[in-house]
């Protein structure tokens, strides 16, 4: 979790001999030609690489105190300093150097030791200038005083404060991919930008198209990190990075004694802490709620001896947009009512079968009843054809015997063959809406009666069965907890303590662990500088 | 069914509470008969989260949710003055929120209560048994809405 630094850095961050020294750079990222601040938080915009033009070291020119806070809980670090000159080389209007303190030029904080390689020194802030610079002439001093605040990374208004639409994720995309996509796709970071977020979360999208619909990026990046307890900032070096709120975690650093701590605090403060933490997600299963049955299509169907199945697709809107559940058919009109179903031939059979939630088919099925007619076709031809040409007198006309039979069978071909007929039908069922059920879990501090109840309300859409609910919301019961106690130290300058890490200090009554929530220092010349955590006591669970 | 008097209730709007909302009818659309005049509006008896209101009226011109059934979805529209109205079907339903205690000292989770609301006919023998009244005064096919242990908690 802490900020990586060299074993040379280690060793000295340990001591409390130290020779100090920090270093202010200035860069220049809207020149033309210039370096991006990925080319910067990578490393590969140095002098070695062809951008001195755009590197302005102002280091002997700062005017001690430098300043330096990170307030925590996402928000944006701050970094400001004065300038001091006998030149007018500051003037943002028009000193030589005044490109370097435009709006959004990049500042960056470097602090060591004589005795650290330049390599080994700690990138402890990244981040714009903002706003105006402050600039005074004094005639009486003859010194002209630039004053510079620049924010941290998290405070780019891109990433803070422009809300957009990402695309449609589709079903088991780790939500990692999502937060690297943003990253990339939304503050345009680089690989190294993005390194010290983890590329898998180990929690997959459950539904089968998932966006993200205004939000700004880092509410994104925390909404999708919240789900397993974890929470964004930007580092010192400029990388986004994403620390745990989980303060059952074993200490990141443990001091083994005091030598580099000089006050522990417990402050005085008037905290209205929760405890009791709701947590209100969407359930992954779709729930199908029924309505009451009603008529859904309806269809007249004729039928006749040229086609012998007769279908119809019948669908509940045009859209398909209305489901349906046990779906049945009502015959209003059967095709065997009538002249011929009610005498020789049964016409045909009427069915129906649903198809899916939106549509169904109706069939009448007249094969049979086609079948018996060519039957007598066949039939009729044959008797045309046997009967011999046997003459009988019916007085003084004579009529072949053949005829006779051929003419009655005839008489039934062609009524079956004229013979058309029609159905009418309706199609009811229960039509259903399909719905997304929340699920739910309220995790209250045990003891506390109902009157106390001060809750935390939780709400991500990403949770969605309840045993994440259950993890996240006992995390951050314990998280708020916490809140309650809070406690301060201080210490000499420790180049790796971030937002979020855990501490252990060896006071003589015994040991306390400290989640840190914020850190601020003030750095001078030829001074071992003191930093101020504050942080809460971790509960011991 | 039998035909309330529609309940004045007061809300007060709250700055920064959405316009619209989520809920959940618990009990089929009734026409309710207003205190003036005597005229029938149609309205709804309606889950919240883990809150129940009865009398909500259905804005008019919503056809389909005059018959919407019990537990289905609704959206709920918040008026300036706080007054909520069924304006139509929702696609977020509610479901069972699940209470637990945490021991902080040990770590122990204790599960708890569970609230949630569900609603069906009331059977012939809840017919006797709903009301103090025994048989005659719950109406056949009235709606009981039931808590998650199962207890009837109110009659529509």
């Amino acid at each position: 979790m802490m900020r990586e630094i060299s074993f040379a850095a280690k060793q000295v961050q340990d001591s409390t001999t130290r020779q100090f020294r920090f270093q202010v750079l200035i860069y220049d990222v809207l020149g033309s030609a210039a370096p991006t601040i990925a080319q910067i938080v990578a490393g590969s915009a140095t002098s070695a690489a062809g951008f001195s033009a755009f590197i302005l070291d102002v280091t002997s020119f700062v005017d001690p105190p430098v300043n330096l806070s990170e307030p925590g809980d996402r928000r944006a670090s701050r970094l400001t300093f004065n300038l001091l000159d006998t030149t007018r080389s500051f003037d943002p209007d028009f000193g030589a150097n005044k490109r370097f303190l435009q709006l959004g030029q990049v500042v960056r904080l470097r602090e060591g030791d004589t005795n650290l390689a330049d390599a080994d020194w700690a990138n402890t802030f990244t981040g714009h200038i903002r706003g105006q610079v402050g600039f005074v002439q004094n005639r009486e001093t003859f010194e002209f005083e630039t004053r510079v605040s620049a924010y941290g990374r998290r405070a780019t208004p891109k990433f803070l404060k422009q809300t957009f639409i990402s695309r449609t994720y589709g079903r088991r995309i780790d939500l990692g991919t999502i937060v690297q996509e943003i990253g990339v796709q939304q503050m345009m970071l680089g690989s190294v930008e993005l390194s010290r977020m983890p590329a898998t979360l180990g929690k997959v999208t459950q539904f089968l198209a998932n966006s993200i619909v205004e939000l700004t990026p880092l509410e994104a990046v925390d909404k999708l990190l919240e789900t397993v307890g974890l929470a964004s900032d930007f580092d010192g070096s400029g990388i986004l990075r994403a620390y745990s709120r989980d303060l059952q975690r074993s200490a990141d650093k443990v001091y083994a004694d005091l030598s580099l701590i000089q006050s522990y605090e417990v402050s005085e403060a008037e905290v209205e802490a929760y405890n009791s933490v709701s947590v209100t997600g969407l359930d992954k299963n779709i729930n199908l709620i029924d309505q009451p049955e009603q008529a859904l299509a309806r269809a007249t169907i004729p039928v006749g001896f040229w086609r012998p199945t007769h279908k119809v697709n019948v669908v509940w809107t045009n859209d398909r947009s209305l489901r349906a559940r046990s779906t049945n058919m009502r015959i209003l009109t059967s095709v065997n009512e009538g002249l011929v179903g009610g005498g020789i031939f049964q016409f045909g059979t009427e069915s129906y079968t649903q198809i899916n939630d939106f549509e169904g088919e109706i069939r009448v099925d007249i094969s049979l009843y086609l079948a018996t007619l060519l039957t007598l076709i066949t039939a009729t031809a044959i008797v045309w054809a046997a009967f011999g040409d046997i003459v009988v007198a019916i007085g003084s006309l004579t009529i072949t015997v053949g005829r006779i039979a051929q003419q009655t069978l005839m008489t039934i071909v062609f009524l079956a063959l004229s013979t058309v007929s029609s159905g009418q039908y309706e199609i009811y069922g229960l039509t259903n809406i399909p719905v997304y059920h929340q699920l739910a879990v309220v995790m209250t501090k045990q003891g506390v009666p109902d009157y106390l109840v001060h809750q935390k309300q939780l709400r991500n859409d990403f949770l969605n069965e309840q045993n994440e609910l259950l993890d996240l919301a006992r995390l951050e019961l314990i998280f708020e907890e916490a809140q309650a106690k809070p406690r301060q130290f201080e210490i000499l300058r420790q180049f790796d303590l971030e937002i979020g890490d855990i501490v252990t200090i060896p006071l003589d009554a015994g040991n306390v662990t400290i989640w840190i929530d914020s850190i601020s220092v003030t750095i001078d010349r030829e001074i071992i500088p003191t930093q101020r955590c504050t942080g809460y006591l971790v509960p011991t669970v | 069914m039998p035909r309330d008097l529609i309940r004045i209730w007061f809300a007060e709007r709250v700055a920064g509470h959405s316009p619209e909302l989520d809920g959940e009818i618990l009990t089929r659309p009734t026409l309710a008969v207003f205190d003036t005049g005597g005229t029938l509006m149609p309205v709804a008896t309606v889950r919240i989260s883990s809150d129940i209101i009865s009398a909500v009226p259905i804005t008019d011109n919503s056809h389909d949710l005059l018959y919407a059934q019990p537990g289905t979805p609704v959206r709920l529209r918040r008026s300036p003055t706080g007054r909520l109205e069924i304006t139509g079907l929702s696609k977020r339903a509610f479901g069972a929120v699940m209470r637990y205690t945490l021991d902080i000292s040990t770590g122990v989770v204790t599960s708890g209560a569970t609230t949630d609301f569900s609603t069906h006919q009331v059977t012939l023998g809840e017919l006797a048994t709903a009301t103090s009244g025994g048989f005659g005064e719950t109406p056949l096919a009235a709606i009981a809405i039931v808590n998650a242990s199962g207890t009837i908690i109110g009659l529509s």
